[in-house]
């Protein structure tokens, strides 16, 4: 039972950092991101290049923790530059087009981004030297549980980036303002808020997150692949969409309850189906109550 | 004049549109079917290739994807991510028939009907959903049950042989001949693809074509109109996945297999490639779209080394398409109707009002701007329309409380009120579009309380809307044609049959509908086959009211026909109304410019409140001293004196001839305003006279279109509303908006966001909790729960946090109780006294502006009528007939 909360814990984890871009930007634009997944997968793999520099026979050069911590640092910024100009020269030019224009243009971007990923590195997995960088005999023991060190790591980050973002958005002013455009566009503009500027920022704080949980997948499944944004993108959306999409609370809300509903469902159901049993979820949720757990069911305005 | 704009925004279209259809358009539509048929018919023979034929048979199957696709995302608008399911469910569908899988050899042409019945069993699976959800919503459940699919066919290995797939199908045979040979199977194939295809035109250019647009262009006009949504939704599922589940069948034919590679996500994105590269919702596009991807992906195989890139390149081309050619490389054409305007003209029946040709010439206007209620009152008949004890409210505010009232046969009833009176929301629950929390709607003798729009609009009536709604991709006659959708009979089946009867109907509402444009004049029925996008504001007012006559309805229930009209338009819009009460329809008219209202109406009802104020002739209404003072306010004394001293040379605010509006409808049409150093101004005006737009060209949140815009001496009409506001200019704006999950600390915070420093956002803070203290009490509660004064306030506090030298209000005291209302101009003055801000304020109350006001404009129709000191404006007959008409 313990080594299920760890493992529930772990993955609702990565679903967070990944279900936060998601739910952030639809927040502020109500338009499902699809490459989003694909910042998330450039993310691992900016880890792993990152693992490369400092790989030499089969050794690492450096310090583990200091590499890791490259790794994230890394991700992120890549992944911050790559998501504002995906939405500069993808999304921005459609703000004012049908409802259908942006999402194709997000679908198209996503298997752009994962095509070229996928053609760089031949479309095949690459590993991720978690034995190095997180060595077994860094694993804590809880009475006769052993959590291992990439679970810890997992989970320590995991919950120091969402308190970071929760002061962010609380207590900052560009996180203010973020939740004040997603609240009423028009009148954070009177504000003298730029908005152009606010869902910049949304998207490149989005994508960091991303490039975190990218990072910190990697480690724990240890490997990256081209592949690896749509799957898991599909689960953290359900779980954005869990929690109310939009909003950030009920995101890593919804991350925690879908990973604790798959991990249940591997353990006593089907490890084949584990992925029917959260997309099933999806479906049923989104008929029944779209607004999720935390949202709210906005009135049609005629 | 009218006419000269419309011609001019014509001749526009026409022009940029020019090289594509000068290009085409030449070419009768038949030869070019012709052509291509010729074409597709000579390759095999021409090329002599069994690669190249195979290629060709891959067009086939790709034309059925995507005119399949293109029927639910192109032409219905829903986004399905998971249509790809639809194509795997048929192609094995099929294979498990004719393989030995089971052991089952069924033959080619019993299972064609199986495997479509199956993806159609499934489509009623995925389409029940989609009743529910919309837009990106549909989209990830649509991909979850494709990803399910996905993960079924690879894990149910004794069905579908998990990753090796089946093998071995037998191959269609047709009248004993086994089809065999690639050339056999590219005629065989392409014969169905032409089927489709033609089905797929007829389907586009039907009843349940125009029902699939409207509910792609607006769902809630469209089932105003009469469409059933989630009965024409779960059509438009059906239809597409019989056709994907075919064209399924036909690849597991092809391929004599079936494998679970076929259908991957880079499918599903090549078949929206190729409905979106010719140009979504276009049949013939989807076609021109299936031969270029194709030959895009052969033209690859000559670059083995791009070979990889093909996904990436297919994407790239889809992002560069849907960014920067939206329509697509064939722009779908407006359908060329095959009724003249003559011939519709013609085939009026007896009774019918129709138009003389060159009415549109006729100098009408100054005949109806002073007609006045001069005509013989017609006869009432018997009660129509009984509404008893109607309520709404929405999230504890109500919006209609307890009307009660009737429309007789053959009468205009006009509804007037102030802004946010509740006239709109009347509508809406009349028709359908929200339900009443109390109350009953009686029409004749049925009850429509709580029916939804579509059996109200099929029951007679029928409405136009105040922001008006037109269907922007369909033609002119097909937005009117919408709207016989509920007397016309045509199924989907009988429709892509074209039976005679389906032809008879079709000729009929043409007809209909061109005369009921020709109504209104020639010129806008002359435009029946160009996009309703191309006509001018006021036309497509008129192609509103044109559609709702082609409901057929008795009860025509009007919302502001007149909002955006010239003076000239105006009167003609006058007459129309009056002609068409006289051919026979009973009329509720919702409507701003009074000078409509008083001309045309037999009696009035006034609302305020979301309670009916007064009844009567127009006579009565005008001269009732409490619709006077819901509109004008009380009447009272003029407290403040102008201070002559605070006008210095040059004006701290001042616009010149500012022009401005939305798209092609100009609200503002040349402004002139000036405001001085520690003035209070107020600009007065009815509804919709451009009082909001004024506040919003001001702050940089409408572009103005001419003129300039002097804030301090300096031209700000070009700058960002961000650098207006550090500037020194501040709003607080209609309806309040304050950011309703923020904190009341956080609002004002944000108030404070361009502050120069901190000192200045504490300072604001500190006065704003002194001035409201109720403010510093709830300062750490969300703005939601703050009530309208309250958060009235906290607007006020919030837009003083940069301490703005000019501060713009709009429309204060909307929605408050006369307390508040007295309370917050109080306000406002200590503010423009004690810090010595500029004030300007847009407001309806116009006897509590003036109060507090030093001097005052009154706009009207986008224009200055009157401007002076607020005392001589107080009273003065200017104001009463901007608000209440002549």
């Amino acid at each position: 039972m313990t080594q299920q909360i760890v493992n529930a814990l772990t993955l609702g984890s990565v679903y967070a950092l990944f279900a936060l871009g998601y739910s952030m930007v639809y927040g502020i634009l109500t338009m499902l991101n699809f490459a989003h997944g694909e910042v998330f997968m450039i993310g691992g793999f900016m880890g792993y290049v990152v693992q490369q520099q400092f790989l030499q026979n089969d050794q690492l050069t450096a310090n583990p923790i200091l590499i890791i911590v490259l790794m994230l640092i890394t991700a992120m910024t890549v992944c911050g530059v790559l998501a504002v100009l995906i939405e500069f020269f993808a999304y921005r030019p459609l703000r004012n087009a049908a409802r259908l224009a942006p999402l194709i243009s997000a679908l198209a971007m996503s298997i752009l981004l994962r095509n070229i990923v996928g053609v760089i590195t031949k479309f095949r997995a690459r590993p991720v030297r978690t034995d190095l960088l997180l060595p077994d005999s860094w694993a804590l023991h809880i009475g006769d549980v052993t959590v291992s060190a990439s679970r810890v790591v997992v989970v320590v980050v995991t919950v120091i980036t969402l308190i970071g973002l929760e002061i962010f958005m609380n207590r900052s002013k560009m996180g203010k303002a973020m939740r004040a455009t997603a609240q009423d566009r028009e009148a954070a503009s009177f504000m003298g808020i730029s908005v152009n500027r606010v869902i910049s920022i949304t998207f490149l704080v989005g994508a960091m997150l991303a490039g975190i949980g990218g990072v910190l997948t990697g480690l724990y499944y240890t490997q990256v692949d081209f592949a690896m944004g749509f799957g898991l993108g599909m689960k953290a959306f359900t779980a954005a969409v869990l929690g109310g999409i939009g909003n950030l609370r009920g995101a890593v809300l919804g991350a925690l309850i879908l990973a604790s509903a798959e991990t249940l469902g591997a353990t006593y159901i089907s490890y084949a189906y584990r992925d029917v049993i959260a997309f099933g979820l999806l479906i049923v949720l989104l008929l029944f109550r779209p607004a999720g757990l935390l949202g709210r069911q906005i009135p049609v305005k005629v | 004049m009218a006419e000269s704009f419309s011609a001019r925004a014509g001749g526009l279209m026409t022009r940029s549109m020019a090289p594509i259809t000068r290009l085409t358009s030449r070419i009768p539509i038949q030869v070019r079917y012709a052509i291509f048929a010729v074409a597709v018919i000579v390759f095999p023979l021409l090329i002599q290739s069994n690669y190249w034929t195979r290629v060709g048979v891959t067009v086939a199957i790709y034309v059925i994807l995507g005119n399949g696709l293109n029927i639910l995302a192109g032409i219905t608008g829903l986004l399905d991510m998971g249509f790809v399911a639809f194509y795997a469910i048929g192609a094995y569908t099929y294979a498990i028939l004719n393989s030995a899988q089971l052991g089952i050899h069924l033959g080619f042409w019993p299972s064609l009907p199986i495997c479509v019945f199956v993806a159609v069993i499934f489509g009623v699976i995925i389409g029940i959903p989609s009743l529910r959800v919309r837009g990106d919503y549909l989209a990830i459940v649509t991909l979850g049950f494709f990803y399910i699919v996905q993960r079924l066919i690879l894990n149910l290995d004794v069905i579908t042989n998990g990753p090796n797939g089946i093998s071995g199908v037998t191959r269609p045979a047709l009248l004993g001949l086994n089809i065999r040979t690639p050339t056999a199977y590219y005629y065989f194939y392409w014969i169905f693809a032409a089927v489709i295809f033609f089905i797929s035109v007829r389907l586009l250019y039907s009843r349940t074509g125009r029902a699939w647009a409207g509910i792609r262009d607006d769902e809630i006009t469209a089932s105003s109109m009469g469409v059933n949504l989630p009965r024409y939704r779960v059509y438009s599922f059906l239809t597409t996945a019989a056709i994907i589940g075919l064209a399924g069948a036909l690849l597991a034919a092809f391929q004599a297999g079936v494998f679970d590679k076929n259908f991957s996500l880079d499918e599903l994105v090549a078949v929206y490639l190729i409905v979106i590269l010719g140009g979504s919702g276009n049949p013939a596009g989807v076609v021109v779209g299936a031969v270029v991807y194709t030959f895009l992906g052969e033209l690859l195989r000559y670059f083995p080394s791009l070979v990889q890139w093909r996904m990436a390149i297919v994407s790239l081309i889809l992002l560069v398409v849907i960014v920067l050619l939206p329509q697509g490389l064939l722009r779908a054409r407006a359908r060329k109707s095959g009724t003249s305007i003559d011939e519709a003209i013609d085939a009026a029946p007896a009774g019918l009002a129709s138009v003389p040709e060159g009415e549109e010439s006729t100098p009408v206007v100054a005949e109806a701007e002073n007609a006045g209620p001069t005509y013989a009152a017609q006869p009432v008949g018997d009660v129509l329309l009984s509404v008893r004890g109607l309520s709404k409210s929405f999230g504890g505010v109500v919006a209609v409380d307890d009307v009660t009232f009737e429309v007789r046969e053959g009468e205009i009833l006009g509804v007037i009120g102030p802004n946010g009176a509740g006239k709109t929301t009347l509508f809406n629950l009349i028709t359908g579009i929200y339900k009443p929390d109390r109350g009953t709607v009686t029409y004749r003798d049925d009850d429509l309380t709580g029916k939804s729009p579509d059996r109200v609009a099929a029951r007679g009536l029928a409405r136009t809307f105040q922001n008006i709604r037109v269907f922007p991709q369909l033609s002119v006659l097909d937005n009117v044609m919408a709207g016989a959708h509920p007397w016309l009979k045509a199924g989907i089946f009988r429709s892509i049959a074209r039976t005679r009867a389906v032809n008879q109907e079709e000729r009929v509402a043409e007809a209909e509908g061109i005369r009921n444009l020709a109504f209104f004049n020639r010129a806008v029925a002359e435009r029946k086959d160009d996009y309703v996008t191309a006509l001018n504001y006021a036309d497509r007012r008129r192609v509103e009211i044109a559609r709702a006559m082609t409901l057929r309805p008795d009860l025509l229930l009007l919302d502001e026909p007149a909002a955006g009209m010239n003076p000239s338009e105006v009167g003609q819009i006058t007459r129309q109304i009056r002609e068409l009460r006289d051919s026979g329809y009973t009329v509720i008219l919702v409507e701003h410019q009074m000078p409509v209202v008083m001309n045309v109406s037999d009696r009035i009802i006034v609302v305020n409140k979301g309670q009916v104020l007064a009844q009567g002739t127009p006579k009565e209404i005008q001269s009732h001293p409490e619709v006077i003072a819901a509109y004008l306010g009380e009447q009272a004394d003029c407290e403040v004196t102008p201070k002559p001293s605070l006008i210095k040379a040059s004006p701290l605010l001042s616009l010149k001839g500012v022009e401005a509006g939305y798209g092609p409808i100009k609200v503002l049409k040349g402004l002139d305003i000036d405001v001085y150093s520690g003035e209070i101004v107020t600009l007065l005006g009815a509804n919709a006279a451009g009082k909001s737009t004024t506040i919003k060209t001001i702050m940089g949140n409408v572009r103005a279109g001419a003129g300039t815009i002097e804030f301090d001496g300096q031209r700000i009409e070009q700058w960002p509303t961000g650098r207006i506001v550090s500037s020194g200019v501040a709003l607080v704006p209609e309806g309040r908006r304050v950011f309703p999950l923020l904190s009341v600390l956080d609002n004002l915070k944000m108030g404070g966001y361009t502050a120069k420093d901190q000192a200045m956002i504490t300072r604001g803070i500190d006065r704003a909790f002194e001035q409201f203290p109720i403010l510093h009490e709830r300062r750490d509660q969300r703005a939601a729960l703050l009530s309208g004064g309250e958060q009235q306030m906290l607007a006020i506090g919030r837009a003083l946090m940069t301490e703005p030298r000019l501060l713009c209000l709009d429309e204060p005291s909307m929605g408050l109780s006369p307390i508040l209302v007295r309370q917050v101009f109080d306000i406002i003055q200590k503010i423009n006294e004690e810090l010595g801000t500029t004030i300007f304020m847009v407001e309806q109350n116009a006897s509590m502006a003036l109060n507090i006001a030093h001097r005052g404009y009154v706009l009207q129709t986008g224009r200055i009528v009157a401007a002076d000191e607020a005392c001589n404006l107080m009273g003065d007959e200017a104001i009463r007939e901007a608000y209440l008409g002549g």
